[in-house]
């Protein structure tokens, strides 16, 4: 069990900077997700942690240990690759029991291991199969397995999932959380997905560009995010963007006025909503404002509606109780709850926090 | 390639009766022009000295006589030396070339250049650097022996299995590397336990085709070993004597040499195509 932490880390490749003086600190025991689009460094930032990649300066500490020099196999980390890695021309049981015999542990306690793992990860039956003949999520299963079976101290995961389908994801998502929270393990899972690392992440750690412009909890994240990158890197449908200037409580934007409320700031700004705080309400209410309904995308107990305001989209998310009978084409009323408005300076993105 | 096949396939296009005619036309002719000559020594062997004097009659007297001048002269000798020179010629060009195949595929060692460099030792002619061969030889005294050969045929067979080696292990995820690397083992452990594993359909092929390349051999054969240490095509070549072609002898012994080959090819085809496309096309 170990804590990681970076310590002003910069990876340069020539003269493209992957990692830009990133410092952070993933407790110990907690499951952390890196997330970002590609191409943003949250793969290099896995791999250094490894010791797959050596970083150009800066440091990176397991535990108390500074491992910036030190090879991955004295890392004590077990890795699991996108395309899951699996030793082709082995059966699952050499596969599983691969790490520990590099260590030369005595056979015997090999053989236990790999059954006690196997077990855990459902996998006993196909010990004696090959990887090629197990299906894609069966396989992943072995990757993890393999990555257990040494007891490291810490996990890393690049993408495990991206490879399989949604169901199947589902699933070994859940068995993945199981596993490490009875083992306790120190654990970093990189995705792509913001839905993933939202429902499996105890901390998310948002990348973009070779930094990390937030590490928080999730609730953090999505209620508390430090800018507008964030906001609307975390949340599904994304937040709404609305772009004018404020006086006196109201935004306008694009010729359309949007109703604010008192302690708003002034000038040039963005306004940040999402879709699940507009809310439908009887017209000519205070605050409120009107809206052509687009499209009307029915998710069983929500509906996804676009919203034509001006020019501008909005997407909103109403309940069933809300929709009631709105429909394609029709002008509604609107409004957007006060209290979650977030607002940002529309030059960096920087979070625009109200006095108060 | 295989959209291109695909068109081919779908239904609709269907070829032409001309084209089809052609193709099956060409096919003919290549099939005939390979298996003419073989069916001719298969026939030959078994004919006596006074029928082959008369090529243009197909009278058989089935005899043995061929077969047994070739089982009391030089050719079962020269068969084990061949034997002998092809087998080791293999096993160097395979432990040197995987491992060069391996360096310029991971570590791009010599740049793109070495990759198709790495060729130009086999496009040089045998009668250019033959010679040169033979007097290295001889100054260090091994000359008309095994060893003569086997340095020579390295020279087509290592450039070969590299090449063709590196297309394998292109093909090879990095991924299991690093894992290896995580799980523990150095560099060479990670070589022979987890990359060599994968990549053995294609050493199987290159091994094959290497000692087929060996075994065929004449043309070093015969300027660095003419004498005692004589390989199976020197042999055979000895057939042609100052008398006349021993055509009966010959055509036995030929059948004789032909055969593992024939046999081997059989087995390769398939991967060889493999490993030509991975070698080619990943460049």
């Amino acid at each position: 069990m170990a804590s990681i932490t970076f310590d002003n880390v910069v990876k340069n490749y020539g003269t493209f900077q992957a990692i830009r003086n990133v410092s952070f600190e993933i407790p110990d025991g907690e499951f952390a997700v890196i997330v970002g689009p590609s191409g943003s460094g949250k793969t290099t930032m896995l791999r250094s942690i490894g010791g797959l990649e050596s970083i150009s300066s800066g440091r990176i500490l397991i535990g108390d240990r500074d491992v910036t020099n030190v090879a991955p196999k004295h890392r004590d980390i077990a890795f699991v690759f996108q395309n899951y890695a699996l030793y082709a021309h082995l059966t699952v049981r050499a596969n599983i029991g691969f790490p520990l015999k590099a260590r030369k542990t005595p056979k015997a306690e090999i053989a236990e291991r790999v059954e006690d793992v196997a077990r855990r990860a459902g996998l006993e039956k196909l010990l004696d199969r090959k990887p090629a003949e197990l299906s894609g999520g069966q396989q992943q299963r072995v990757a993890i397995a393999r990555a257990l079976v040494r007891q490291p101290s810490v996990f890393l995961f690049d993408e495990p999932m991206s490879n399989l389908d949604a169901q199947l994801r589902l699933d070994l998502r859940h068995e993945v959380l199981e596993l490490q929270q009875s083992l306790g393990v120190t654990s970093v899972w990189v995705t792509h997905d913001q839905e993933e690392a939202m429902a499996m992440g105890d901390r998310i750690l948002v990348v973009n560009h070779g930094i990390v412009e937030q590490n928080a909890s999730p609730e953090n994240l999505y209620s508390d995010p430090v800018n507008s990158y964030v906001a609307g890197a975390i949340g599904s449908p994304r937040m709404n963007m609305i772009q004018g200037h404020s006086a006196n409580q109201v935004l306008t934007a694009d010729g359309q006025n949007y109703p604010l409320f008192p302690g708003c700031p002034d000038g040039n700004i963005v306004a940040g909503i999402r879709p699940e705080d507009i809310h439908p309400v009887e017209s000519g209410r205070e605050g409120s404002f009107q809206a052509k309904v687009q499209l009307v995308e029915l998710l069983g107990a929500r509906a996804i509606v676009s919203l034509a305001v001006g020019d501008r989209r909005l997407n909103a998310v109403f309940s069933r109780r809300e929709l009631g009978d709105i429909k394609e084409l029709d002008t509604i009323s609107v409004s957007m709850a006060k209290d979650r408005l977030l607002f940002f300076k529309p030059d960096n993105g920087e979070r625009i926090r109200l006095a108060g | 390639m295989s959209g291109l096949r695909h068109t081919k396939d779908a239904p609709g296009a269907k070829p032409t009766l001309i084209a089809e005619t052609g193709r099956l036309l060409l096919i003919l002719f290549a099939v005939t022009s390979v298996l003419v000559p073989l069916l001719w020594i298969g026939f030959a062997a078994f004919r006596t000295p006074m029928d082959l004097t008369n090529p243009g009659s197909f009278t058989i007297n089935p005899t043995l006589e061929n077969m047994r001048e070739v089982a009391k002269g030089d050719i079962p000798g020269a068969s084990y030396r061949s034997f002998l020179v092809g087998g080791i010629t293999t096993i160097i060009g395979l432990v040197v070339g995987s491992m060069a195949g391996y360096s310029i595929s991971r570590f791009k060692t010599g740049g793109v250049a070495l990759r198709f460099a790495i060729l130009f030792p086999t496009i040089i002619p045998p009668t250019v650097l033959a010679f040169p061969l033979l007097a290295l030889a001889l100054q260090i005294n091994i000359s008309d022996s095994l060893f003569a050969v086997i340095a020579a045929h390295l020279t087509i067979v290592v450039p070969m299995i590299t090449w063709f080696m590196t297309g394998f292990f292109a093909g090879v995820p990095r991924e299991i590397e690093e894992q290896a690397a995580i799980d523990g083992l150095g560099p060479f452990r990670t070589f022979f336990q987890v990359v060599i594993p994968n990549v053995l359909p294609g050493l199987g092929a290159s091994a094959l085709l290497a000692f087929m390349l060996s075994w065929n051999e004449l043309f070093y054969a015969l300027v660095l070993a003419p004498g005692d240490s004589q390989t199976l095509p020197v042999a055979i070549s000895a057939f042609n004597t100052f008398q006349g072609v021993k055509l009966g002898p010959m055509s036995a012994a030929l059948l004789l040499t032909v055969t593992p080959v024939i046999f081997l090819s059989f087995f390769i085809q398939k991967r060889l195509v493999q490993g030509l496309g991975a070698s080619g096309v990943k460049g």
